[in-house]
């Protein structure tokens, strides 16, 4: 699959940075992983050694018995400085060539690709999610992309997984109940609590149901591998899985899979500001805003701490009081964000470091404080 | 003969008295191991005893058997409820089959 696509890709890719030239800004004289990320784990170690032990110490030391499901389980570390590998480990039998299911960070990868489809023009995020999906109750047309984007679709959702009764989560009865055959449909349906665009409220609904509007929108003119020929291949990643359902939508809120080290280049991706190899894939004004407060941050809010403060999709680092957000990261810059999924995945990126940092796991007793974690990841880049 | 009347009492306590969604937990459960024990296998190419022990879920009624050559897994509880996964492509991964 992957040959016959690279020219069809270079035409897309030419054919976004084209439409945004006005707002390029791929900075210069950047290392990029064309191959394989450059190592200079050997460096890190020898700067670093008390930092590494620390981090090790922290995060790779299990407890109990694997099917106790105590404790810190890392699966993998993977740490970028300047776009050179500074740190990797494996823990639990995994290696460096295993997709890892990456739970919600998908919901980034979906935002991304909303990024590259408003790009080309194949939706607004003013789009009524009943031009995507007619015959959905009248009141239910208010909600647009853009709610879908910032968790505001309104939509009577119940976001709770598998330490709640599985049968009052939406989310278990979309990916494995009623809803299953028709994810996006199933979310489309439910009835509204709220009104769109005036409440907060984290939901895999809200994702699928974008990721089932992007598969309408691409798959037409680009085909059904839009993802790998439009983001995935362009940067050099491999690896990566998006599963779908049986209507053949991408479940955009749960199932992407990739290698620590390709999840490494998505965040480089966007430590970059969309560029990638000094191409313009995804606009800098479409990260920008991703990775910024967005509109009802400072509103109402369903079922959320107040350190779950987001952009479109991607988690922020931010503290204001008067608004109620208090930094997840305290220890680490208020510039930082991240993408994040169940039992512990995640991709934090430091623009201001340099770096990005990379976990996957399975910690089920919610004991892992990743602010002592990205703490100690941070050290291992300094001075490097 | 005991065995049958706990087994018939699980079976009404997880098949539909909890409020909320139509599909009961086992009809879920079912769906969840089968779905996530074919993606562990062929997606993230993990070994079957990590696969079983990942996709343990309360309760823990849902068993499975996998079909190696045809990439695909069952998963069942109570020999009532029955669900299927298969693996469908590199891209793409697995998917369940139509709710039966």
């Amino acid at each position: 699959m992957k040959r016959p696509f690279l020219a069809f890709t270079a035409v897309l890719v030419v054919a976004i940075s084209s439409r945004w030239a006005s707002a390029q800004s791929c900075p210069e004289n950047r290392l990029w992983p064309s191959e394989q990320w450059e190592d200079a784990t050997a460096e890190a170690l020898a700067t670093h050694p008390e930092a590494i032990a620390a981090l090790e110490e922290l995060v790779f030391t299990l407890e109990g018995e694997d099917a106790e499901r105590v404790g810190t389980r890392t699966d993998s570390v993977v740490i970028i400085k300047g776009g050179r590998l500074i740190y990797e480990k494996y823990g639990r039998g995994w290696n460096a060539e295993q997709p890892h299911l990456t739970w919600s960070v998908t919901k980034s990868v979906a935002s991304a690709l909303t990024g590259i489809a408003v790009a080309l023009d194949l939706l607004t995020l003013e789009d009524s999610i009943c031009q995507h999906y007619p015959d959905l109750p009248p009141d239910n047309c208010a909600v647009t992309v853009k709610h879908l984007l910032e968790f505001s679709s309104g939509f009577d959702w119940t976001e709770v997984y598998e330490n709640e009764a599985n049968q009052v989560s939406s989310v278990f009865a979309m990916l494995y109940g009623e809803g299953r055959e028709d994810m996006a449909s199933f979310v489309a349906n439910h009835p509204l609590r709220d009104t769109p665009g005036t409440t907060y409220q984290y939901s895999t609904g809200d994702a699928t149901l974008l990721t089932g509007i992007l598969t309408k929108v691409f798959t037409e003119d680009y085909g059904e591998d839009f993802a790998w020929d439009l983001l995935f291949e362009p940067l050099g990643i491999t690896s990566a899985v998006l599963e779908r359902d049986p209507a053949g939508a991408l479940i955009g809120g749960s199932y992407f899979y990739a290698t620590p080290r390709d999840l490494a280049r998505f965040g480089y991706f966007y430590l970059n500001n969309g560029c990638w190899e000094n191409e313009q894939i995804l606009p800098e004004t479409w990260v920008a805003s991703s990775t910024s407060l967005n509109d009802v941050m400072d509103g109402k809010k369903i079922d959320a701490d107040p350190d779950w403060i987001q952009g479109w999709m991607w988690w922020l680092n931010i503290t204001d009081e008067a608004k109620g957000l208090e930094a997840p990261w305290p220890d680490l810059p208020a510039t930082a964000f991240g993408a994040s999924g169940h039992w512990g995945q995640s991709i934090n990126v430091f623009p201001s470091l340099d770096m990005v940092v990379v976990r996957t796991a399975d910690d089920r007793d919610g004991s892992f404080v990743k602010n002592d974690f990205l703490k100690l990841a941070v050290q291992i880049g300094e001075g490097l | 003969m005991k065995r049958w009347i706990i087994i018939g009492l699980l079976g009404l306590f997880f098949s539909g008295c909890v409020e909320g969604y139509s599909h009961n937990d086992l009809r879920m459960l079912t769906a969840y191991r089968a779905k996530e024990v074919c993606s562990c296998l062929f997606v993230q190419k993990q070994t079957e005893a990590y696969c079983q022990a990942y996709t343990v879920a309360f309760p823990n009624l849902a068993s499975y058997s996998v079909d190696f050559e045809n990439q695909s897994v069952q998963a069942e509880a109570l020999l009532v409820w029955t669900n299927t996964a298969r693996y469908s492509s590199a891209n793409f991964g697995c998917v369940l089959d139509p709710i039966p």
